[in-house]
């Protein structure tokens, strides 16, 4: 039920959203979709979705014709659901940093030819016929900006040459997170993936931390997940794990600033996790001496951070995925990330992004 | 405090009027330049003036027996600073080998003037960093060398003309140095060319060949090259740091933090403070790691954070004039707050990193695995794991850096074309005219020794371009009293000679961004900052620079020099500089650099104008 406090719209479940260069850019994971808004129509449906205000120094009045911004979105239209060979982010498109991208509001366009007070009506219908938006609170959620941390690290590597042995063990567990990670591209989708880790974390979550975890799988883990009274705010907590990386509510920023989560709270990287630092250290060193084998960075971030994160999963180490857009030249990215620290990408590649989702 | 400068008026003493010439324009010199000139040296037929002289600092050194003089600073090839003028055996020698001898048993930032009165021969040498320039235009007989631009154009009677070539060839090819300047009535005496004149007639040669000193001497054994890089960095940067009571040092990634390491410790180092510049982005933000490198060596660190709403393009109508437009726009030194940091702490100099990522190789892609397998096996145990690195380094698979290996055996590319393609090949500039790029390769412009055989290895041949003969400011383009000296000591010809000697795929050891750099300082920096391989980049300050400057660039570039010169589209400059804040930011190097050149462009036309009147 509505209450004075609720905005009129909220996003489907599935639905994430940024706001880069002064346009709301939308994720539906269901639909394995980018969507955008005109930059005009950005405030009024922020508005509608309950978000802060544009931060200040940020341009909010309108700019740029219609003709312009769909011709430069036009550009980088591509068909969805192609193949996903790749594995690019940028789901169904080639190494072209360009983006498959619908205008959320194409309803606008034709909002030209009809009153101003229908235009807004007109995007709202877009966005509800598109699976974005929904006007009832119990079927959806609040919109919220993910913001990233204040600081960001990337994690430490190794001396040249002074790096960890690399096993055969790890070799084996490298292959295999591949090809499920190729697998998984490829006759799943990301709405899917993305549960899929969602789950496993949860059933790390519950089962005890072994002292030395065996070097196995997780998909091959003898531990059943029996839910037990006992066990209810265990899952309560990992559930909370889930939902508010999904849709992290940032305090309005300080101008300049950005926050995230800090360290200790949901999403953030514990030792009881992941048996240490160090061992994540050498482990992801492991993986980055291993991936020229197989994988390569440029365009299939998908794949590389989907790899990464499966080969982690193998020593049950469970970072988050983060996904972040920019538009100039639109262009999404992902990324694995635990906490603050970074594991497979530059700060300076990364915070060229603004975060949109984080599995 | 000014910064030491020198002009030198040459003529043939047997003929009177360019004897009156310059003898006019060694008067008329004092007379129309707000520096202090005194006479360093003369003798028949030449004459040379220099002003800011600071012993132990920059000096001329007058040779024994009327020889000619070397201005600017030496060090000998033991790091020894020279301060007093050689002897009379030393400047016996250096005339005897026609300046051979400085390049080969001194290093520097110098310019020689060699008078062998006898054989009414002379010389001019400039030393092969670069380091210190040698610009020269004639008049009415006289050869004129100076220093500084903005000497030569205090004389109004002497004719500047912009000339287009360079430009254009500035923007095929920006950074490397080329064997014309931007005006055509000026020239350069290129790093490490000796020019032999003697009455109507001129010999130029270069002394000093980057590709042979690569060739010779080549340190195979990487713990060897990393004991080496590290006494040869430590060793010329204390040289240079020793000049100097109070330095300033530009504090960022890993090449600054090592020139700071050097700097400290040093017996009777300078007093330091650090100077660290940050953005709002995290992009632009290296806060953690250079708090950790100043805590380490207990310097004062000063942090100052980048606001574009400080800069004003227009400001740029008032910078010093420059033979050349550097096509790339310092705006972090425009906001001026390094010059104030060097008032309040009296600094004599502001070191930096520059130049550390161009002599630790600090590449695109695989070059190093493709110099590798030009001189070992290709089914070796060593050979994969150099692919390997190589894979890694230059984050790609090791199937195609095996290929790559393959067909650099079997099939390979002519070296230019290559390197060319690695350097420039994804490089996009819609702005600029497709008629630039049709016509034809500007590979002609470069410094002659900056082109290589066809052969030459490719990896090498990239490392090569970046590190020598690397055109360097010496005077700063904004600080109109010149505080304090940009010291940029990577490119220091010790330096390169040894970074030269060493295969790039031990430069790039274990695969890791300048990875033999980061082994040899190790102990010396915290961890974090030895082992950090990102890099910081003010491009969100520049994009903002850009937002806030829209009108300016619009000024500057719709109407400007490049468009009615077919050099840059008014339709694509229009569509950038529109309202549209995406379209701007995605250009906005370019349209700085652009804006840059076409403000030092416009100043020409109007200095040659109010000259006539």
């Amino acid at each position: 039920m509505k209450t004075g406090a609720d905005p009129a719209l909220f996003l489907t479940e599935k639905t994430f959203v940024a706001r880069t260069d002064g346009v709301l850019v939308f994720l539906n994971l269901r639909h394995d979709r980018y969507s955008c808004l005109e930059r005009r129509h950005t405030a009024p449906v922020s508005a509608l979705l309950g978000l802060p205000a544009q931060a200040p120094g940020a341009r909010a009045a309108p700019y740029g014709d219609d003709a312009g911004d769909t011709e430069r979105l036009a550009a980088c239209v591509r068909k969805v659901g192609a193949s996903r060979e790749g594995g690019s982010a940028a789901r169904g498109t080639d190494a072209a940093p360009c983006l498959s991208m619908d205008r959320a509001d194409d309803a606008g366009a034709r909002a030209n030819r009809e009153s101003k007070g229908d235009e807004l009506a007109d995007i709202i219908d877009g966005l509800i016929a598109g699976g974005v938006a929904t006007r009832d609170p119990g079927s959806g959620k609040r919109a919220a900006l993910l913001a990233q941390f204040d600081e960001l690290r990337e994690i430490p590597g190794y001396l040249p040459r002074e790096g960890p042995k690399v096993r055969a063990g790890h070799v084996a567990a490298f292959f295999r997170a591949y090809a499920t990670a190729r697998l998984l591209l490829k006759i799943s989708t990301l709405e899917r993936i993305a549960e899929r880790l969602q789950r496993r974390r949860m059933r790390a979550a519950l089962a005890p931390a072994p002292v030395n975890p065996p070097m196995k799988p997780a998909m091959k883990s003898t531990m059943a997940l029996h839910r037990t009274p006992a066990m209810a705010p265990a899952i309560n907590r990992a559930m909370n794990l889930v939902t508010q990386a999904q849709g992290a509510q940032a305090p309005a920023p300080a101008e300049g600033s950005a926050t995230g989560p800090a360290a200790g709270a949901p999403g953030a990287w514990t030792a009881a996790e992941t048996g240490g630092r160090d061992r994540v250290n050498e482990l992801v060193e492991i993986y980055k001496i291993l991936k020229p084998l197989l994988v390569t960075v440029k365009d299939q971030c998908l794949l590389n951070s989907l790899c990464l994160i499966e080969f982690l999963a193998c020593y049950r180490i469970y970072p988050d995925w983060w996904f972040g857009v920019r538009l100039n030249e639109f262009y999404a990215h992902c990324w694995v990330q635990s906490g603050n620290v970074i594991f497979d990408d530059f700060i300076q590649n990364t915070s060229a992004n603004e975060p949109i989702m984080v599995v | 405090m000014t910064m030491y400068r020198y002009m030198a008026f040459m003529w043939d003493a047997a003929d009177a009027g360019p004897a009156r010439a310059a003898a006019f324009l060694g008067d008329t010199l004092h007379q129309v330049s707000p520096h202090r000139w005194e006479q360093a040296w003369s003798g028949d037929g030449l004459a040379i003036h220099h002003s800011g002289e600071q012993k132990g600092r920059m000096q001329t050194y007058r040779l024994k027996g009327g020889r000619g003089a070397v201005l600017g600073r030496l060090f000998r090839s033991d790091y020894t600073s020279v301060v007093d003028d050689p002897g009379e055996y030393e400047s016996r020698r250096i005339l005897e080998t026609g300046g051979q001898r400085l390049i080969d048993d001194y290093w520097g930032r110098y310019v020689a003037f060699l008078d062998d009165a006898p054989s009414r021969t002379r010389y001019v040498l400039r030393d092969p960093s670069g380091a210190f320039p040698c610009f020269y235009t004639r008049w009415r007989g006289v050869t004129i060398y100076f220093s500084d631009m903005q000497d030569a154009a205090a004389f109004e009677f002497l004719p500047f003309t912009v000339n287009w070539d360079y430009v254009r060839a500035n923007i095929a090819l920006p950074f490397f140095q080329k064997n014309i300047t931007g005006l055509a009535e000026v020239s350069e005496v290129l790093p490490a060319e000796h020019v032999e004149i003697k009455p109507g007639w001129e010999c130029r040669k270069n002394v000093w060949n980057p590709a042979e000193i690569a060739q010779r001497n080549v340190v195979y054994d990487a713990v060897v090259a990393e004991m080496r890089l590290r006494e040869t960095i430590m060793a010329t940067i204390g040289a240079l740091a020793g000049c100097f009571d109070r330095v300033l040092i530009n504090l960022g990634g890993l090449d600054s933090s090592i020139a700071l390491a050097c700097i400290v410790s040093r017996v009777n180092n300078p007093e330091t403070t650090c100077i660290t510049n940050f953005t709002r982005s995290l992009r632009g933000d290296e806060r953690f790691y250079t708090r950790q490198v100043a805590g380490h060596f207990n310097v004062p660190l000063v942090e100052f954070e980048l606001d574009a709403r400080m800069i004003d393009l227009r400001t740029c109508r008032r910078m010093n004039k420059e033979a050349s437009p550097h096509g790339v726009f310092d705006c972090i030194a425009l906001t001026g707050h390094e010059f104030e940091l060097a008032r309040e702490t009296s600094a004599q100099a502001l070191f930096t990193g520059a130049g550390g990522d161009n002599v630790f190789f600090q590449a695109p892609r695989f070059l190093g695995a493709l110099d590798y397998i030009r001189s070992h096996p290709f089914v070796a145990k060593e050979t994969f794991l150099i692919a390997f690195e190589a894979a890694r380094y230059g984050r790609t698979s090791i199937w195609k850096t095996l290929k790559e290996m393959a067909r650099e055996r079997v099939s390979r590319e002519p070296c230019y074309e290559y390197v060319h393609n690695t350097l420039f090949g994804a490089r996009r500039m819609p702005l600029v005219d497709p008629k630039l790029w049709s016509e034809g390769s500007y590979k002609s412009f470069l410094h002659p020794q900056l082109i290589p055989d066809h052969d030459f290895l490719k990896g090498k041949y990239h490392h090569l371009m970046g590190c020598a003969l690397f055109p360097n400011r010496c005077y700063d383009q904004w600080d109109c009293d010149y505080t304090a000296g940009r010291v940029h000591p990577f490119f220091s010809q010790p330096i390169i000679e040894l970074c030269l000697q060493i295969p790039t795929w031990i430069l790039t050891y274990g695969g890791i961004d300048r990875g033999l750099a980061r082994r040899a300082f190790r102990e010396h920096l915290p961890h974090d900052v030895i082992m950090r391989v990102s890099k910081s980049t003010p491009q969100t300050f520049y994009d903002e620079i850009c937002r806030c400057n829209r009108s300016f660039l619009r000024e500057a570039l719709l109407d400007g020099r490049l468009v009615t010169e077919d050099i840059l589209r008014r339709d694509k400059l229009e569509a950038a500089l529109g309202d549209d804040d995406v379209k701007l930011q995605l250009r906005s190097n370019d349209l700085l650099g652009f804006a840059a050149t076409e403000v030092w462009a416009e100043e020409w036309p109007a200095r040659n104008k109010s000259a006539i009147a």
